[in-house]
């Protein structure tokens, strides 16, 4: 083997990295050839010259830390694309963000969109309308009064003064009053029955959605 | 072998460190920047010992540590990280190597931030003084192929084991002893050719 190739193998020894057994072999080939045991002393102290010069060249390396910028950079992607105001206004914007929520979700839980209120408050006219016919005589009056063959002038239509009702979603009754679930929109004649002491007795109240009411 | 008795040597713990992994996966930034505080000395040391350029050592060690936070879901949980690091900033390494190769007015700045060096006026002798023999190594160095540059830092410098360098260049044993014994001899004639005595 020419020396060339001894040098590849001298070139490892130097630093513990030839192979065990070819080590045996290489010691032999430096005993008997000055040369490559020059070569081989070269690269010891030149592997010690480098390793010493280099640790302290590397140790007087001013590097600093890489943290600082390692986490910035992580924390500048992890940042939103738009992100929320700071202070006081990120509490405005949550609620704000918040109120949103609530509404969309009572409109999706009613299933429709309110695109103009559908509740709106309206009065009717202060002063009822009389019965077009005259009230039934008592019959106290019957027997008393002499039948009469004029038929009497309607009297006066009766004024009550009283605060505009108001109505309110689908023509309920006036607020205050409490009405069950089932009566909120009527749509069909509501009948309301009134029992009195006389069991025989018994009124009822029909009213229609229109406001219009009868007594039976 | 040789990276744990580094690693003991600056006090970081093995298991620590995959309990800094595990936690830096589940989303723990404060764990993530204790991995990189245990780390980044020895990678800006192996990265600089490469280019022998400081900024170019921080880029890289940045760079070994943003792309370790995008694998660390790819990371097993168990496993330490330096042997990836390693191969990732010896690969970042080669590249800016053969990158400033291609532009040869990126000069080596490897006397950039040195200190002086204090060493016994017999061995600098030998070299010359401490800034001529500075900069004879780095251009030795430089004289080499980045794999056979990769080779001697870690192998010679770094302390790293035959299978640690082996892992961190991503090639075979047998080719890591081509590189160090083709980078070792090719190192002599740099130096002898650059005027200095090996």
């Amino acid at each position: 083997m020419s020396c060339s190739r001894w040098h590849r193998l001298i070139a490892l020894e130097v630093g513990g990295d030839l192979e065990s057994r070819h080590s045996r072999r290489l010691e032999d080939h430096i005993e008997g050839c000055a040369a490559c045991r020059d070569l081989a002393d070269e690269l010891r102290s030149q592997r010690r010259d480098l390793m010493r010069l280099d640790r302290e060249t590397a140790d007087g390396v001013t590097l600093g830390s890489v943290r600082h910028a390692v986490m910035a950079d992580l924390a500048e992607r992890r940042r939103p694309l738009f992100p929320l105001p700071v202070g006081g206004m990120r509490l405005v914007v949550a609620g704000a963000a918040m109120v949103i929520l609530v509404v969309a979700a009572v409109v999706l839980r009613q299933g429709r969109v309110p695109t103009q209120p559908r509740v709106a408050e309206r009065s009717i006219p202060t002063s009822v309308p009389a019965p077009t016919t005259a009230p039934a005589p008592s019959p106290s009056n019957t027997e008393i009064a002499e039948p009469s063959l004029e038929v009497p002038p309607p009297a006066p239509l009766e004024t009550v003064d009283r605060p505009p009702l108001q109505l309110a979603r689908g023509d309920l009754p006036a607020r205050g009053h409490e009405m069950p679930p089932s009566l909120s929109a009527p749509t069909e004649p509501m009948t309301i029955k009134i029992l009195t002491d006389d069991p025989e007795v018994v009124i009822y109240w029909i009213v229609d959605p229109k406001g219009e009411k009868e007594n039976a | 072998m040789a990276l744990i008795l580094d690693m003991l040597a600056t006090d970081v713990d093995i298991s620590d460190t995959k309990s800094l992994v595990a936690r830096a996966r589940a989303g723990d930034a404060a764990a993530f920047g204790e991995l990189v505080a245990e780390h980044e000395k020895t990678l800006l040391r192996t990265a600089w010992r490469l280019v022998r350029n400081v900024e170019d050592a921080r880029d890289i060690a940045q760079e070994a540590f943003l792309r370790l936070h995008r694998h660390l879901s790819a990371l097993e949980p168990d496993r330490d990280p330096a042997p990836w690091l390693y191969r990732v900033t010896v690969n970042l390494g080669l590249s800016a190597l053969r990158s400033r190769r291609r532009r040869p007015e990126a000069a080596l700045e490897g006397t950039r931030g040195v200190a002086e060096i204090s060493a016994g006026r017999p061995e600098q002798e030998r070299l010359g003084d401490a800034a001529d023999a500075r900069r004879l190594l780095a251009s030795a160095l430089d004289r080499l192929s980045g794999k056979e540059r990769a080779a001697i830092v870690l192998r010679d410098l770094e302390g790293l084991e035959m299978d640690e360098v082996a892992r961190a260049l991503g090639c075979r044993r047998g080719t890591v002893r081509a590189h160090l014994s083709r980078g070792r001899l090719k190192l002599r004639g740099a130096i002898e050719s650059l005027g200095g005595t090996p």
